[in-house]
């Protein structure tokens, strides 16, 4: 047997880990951005209509970057520090185009809209930011923000089953047979390869999406469940594979995910064992998983981590298959290589050399077999 | 159904492990599908000139005069192995000044973006051979790229490089805000010796890892001695040895890529 060589799994550890991040902050950003498109087209309004109002009212004031607050209930995007860069230097080389929106609060203000300005203007070390004040926005879109707010908390089986909810009710297909279809879909269309012009459409106008989808040759109610999911912005390739999965949890698992924030990526690590996998009963595979997800969550384990945990527990149970000796199938090479002649050539002594030897490992081999 | 160029920029970080290779026999088995390739040498160790046969290019006719500030010519492709679909551009030593220049030149990392922008190649797919380490350059070739293609060796050194280049591009891609940003188009295992038992255990390992990060994974490409005879040659092995099994092993990934270009 060689010496065993190190794993490929743990030197990929990091890249999986920053892969499964980015994926995740793609994920909430193209949510955020459905949000703002589908559930707010009204709020982009009425900021464009408020701004100019108050341009035209009241005009627009320098205000003192540092006597603004941020506001806790910032519906917006989260902003990365090289976003923030890159719009400081289109601030200092242009100016500012477009005041931010402040509510006077006391003798300081509270941030409206602009965040990523206001950061800017901080990261510039600005003292002053160009912005128009609002006096009431409360009862504009109460309605918009709530939304947002309830989304940014939505765990992803919640949003699993909302996004199930909301599909089958604009595409008219059971809830139940969804997840069946779009991955009956979506394999054959990978298998035909197909798959890749589905690439990119979250973002193209719906004529273009209906026109893409129209030509793959697929199912009136397939066409229409793969643009219910295009409308809500959700990539149903990403959909199948991050979302779907949730509602197939086993039931302790989606109340962790429920009662006790347990991520959507650790559920599914944990869900590796089942009583299919690790060919026990499913009261045990349950009892297994339920102390695996109270490790997880009290030592607040990695996704990565919890991956190692779940395949040391699969380990524990699904016995290694005993590999080939090479020892042994060598040996047995060279003894057919005996033949006759070399036998008849060999001296008398050699001969009972051999046969010692060979009646000896004979009932060795025989003790370990019985 | 897209128009759009395709534009694979091979990666590996990590020296020797057959991105050039990968190059040539993609863009060979594309052209016999008749879709037309430019490869476009950005290693200023120009190891493309071997493999086509060419002997090295001026300054003026490769890549790095294209990419100087004020150039406005065409781009100096020239056809290989009596192949009109086929185009190279050749790369040049002074790349390597190029890249420090582009350190503080602005817009630097998006010199080859923009110049592929204002003059476009017109071929169907640019494959975009990189230099080894990471930097300026493979910067470059990243922000102008549309997919991208990562050559593994079974072997630690180039699989570390691998796990490395995976976060090296997702925080490249976000630094650079690439909107979208390349997908890695697929791992294709290199240089491949089944009667080598770490390439066998690593092999077998390999789908799990590119399944975690979500990441296609191509039949490897067996290692043969007709590729270095064939490169010694200037030719691809499939024309060297159309017969021979490596020069099978290309047909999955340039079946992906022709379609990809929408001209299958």
């Amino acid at each position: 047997m060689p010496k065993k060589l190190p794993t490929l799994a743990s030197r990929f550890d990091r890249a999986v880990s920053a892969t499964g991040e980015a994926r995740e902050i793609a994920a909430l950003q193209a949510e955020i951005d459905q949000l703002r498109k589908s559930q707010s087209p009204e709020l982009e309004k009425q900021l464009a209509t408020l701004r100019g109002q108050l341009e035209a009212q009241s005009g627009e004031h320098d205000i003192e970057v540092s006597s603004i607050d941020y506001n806790p209930a910032q519906p917006r995007r989260t902003i990365s520090v090289s976003s923030i860069q890159t719009l400081a230097r289109t601030l200092e080389k242009d100016g500012q185009i477009t005041p931010i929106i402040l509510i006077p609060q006391g003798d300081r203000y509270l941030l409206w809209d602009g965040q990523r300005r206001w950061e800017a203007a901080k990261f510039l070390e600005w003292r002053t930011i160009r912005a128009v004040i609002a006096p009431m926005p409360e009862d504009l879109h109460r309605k918009a923000l709530l939304t947002f707010i309830h989304h940014e908390d939505l765990n992803p089986l919640d949003k699993a089953e909302a996004i199930v909810k909301e599909v089958a009710s604009s595409s008219d297909i059971e809830e139940q047979s969804i997840p069946v279809l779009l991955s009956t879909v979506l394999r054959r269309l990978e298998r035909q390869e197909q798959a890749q012009h589905l690439n990119g459409l979250v973002d193209k106008p719906f004529e273009k999406q209906q026109k893409v989808i129209s030509q793959l040759g697929i199912h009136d109610n397939e066409e229409k469940l793969l643009l219910a999911f295009l409308e809500l912005v959700l990539h149903p390739p990403s959909v199948r594979s991050n979302l779907m999965p949730m509602l197939s949890l086993p039931a302790d698992l989606k109340q962790a995910i429920r009662d006790r924030g347990l991520k959507g990526a650790h559920a599914l690590a944990l869900s590796g064992l089942s009583a299919k996998n690790l060919k026990v009963t499913d009261r045990v595979a349950t009892k297994e998983r339920l102390e695996a997800t109270e490790k997880v969550l009290e030592e607040e384990l990695t996704v990565a981590k919890t991956r190692e945990i779940v395949r040391e527990i699969k380990s524990k149970f699904t016995k290694p298959k005993p590999s080939q000796s090479k020892a042994v199938k060598t040996t047995v090479q060279k003894l057919n290589k005996l033949n006759d002649t070399s036998l008849k050539e060999a001296s008398r002594e050699d001969l009972l050399k051999l046969k010692t030897a060979l009646e000896n490992k004979l009932s060795e081999i025989e003790s370990i077999l019985s | 159904m897209s128009e759009q160029q395709i534009r694979i920029a091979i990666l590996a970080n990590a020296g020797g492990v057959g991105k050039t290779t990968l190059a040539v026999h993609l863009a060979y088995e594309l052209a016999k599908h008749k879709v037309s390739v430019g490869l476009i040498d950005l290693d200023p160790q120009r190891a493309l000139d071997v493999f086509c046969g060419l002997p090295p290019a001026s300054y003026e006719q490769s890549v790095v005069s294209v990419l100087a500030k004020d150039y406005k010519g065409a781009w100096p492709f020239i056809s290989v192995w009596d192949n009109d679909k086929i185009e190279v551009c050749q790369g040049h030593p002074a790349m390597s000044q190029l890249a420090d220049e582009l350190v503080i030149r602005r817009r630097g990392e998006y010199a080859l973006s923009d110049k592929l922008k204002s003059i476009p190649t017109g071929h169907d797919v640019l494959i975009l051979d990189c230099p080894a380490t990471l930097g300026k350059i493979c910067e470059n070739a990243v922000a102008a790229s549309s997919h991208i293609l990562v050559p593994i060796q079974l072997e630690m050194k180039s699989i570390s490089g691998v796990a490395d280049l995976v976060q090296w591009l997702l925080g490249t891609a976000e630094e650079l805000q690439l909107d979208p940003a390349p997908p890695i188009l697929g791992l294709v295992p290199s240089l491949y010796d089944k009667s080598r038992s770490i390439h066998r255990q690593y092999l077998e390992q390999l789908p799990e890892v590119a399944q975690q990060l979500q990441i296609e994974l191509y039949p490897e490409i067996r290692d043969s001695a007709e590729f270095k005879n064939s490169s010694a040659l200037g030719i691809p092995l499939q024309k060297h040895r159309p017969k021979h099994k490596a020069a099978q092993d290309f047909k999955d990934l340039a079946k992906d890529v022709i379609a990809l270009s929408g001209r299958a």
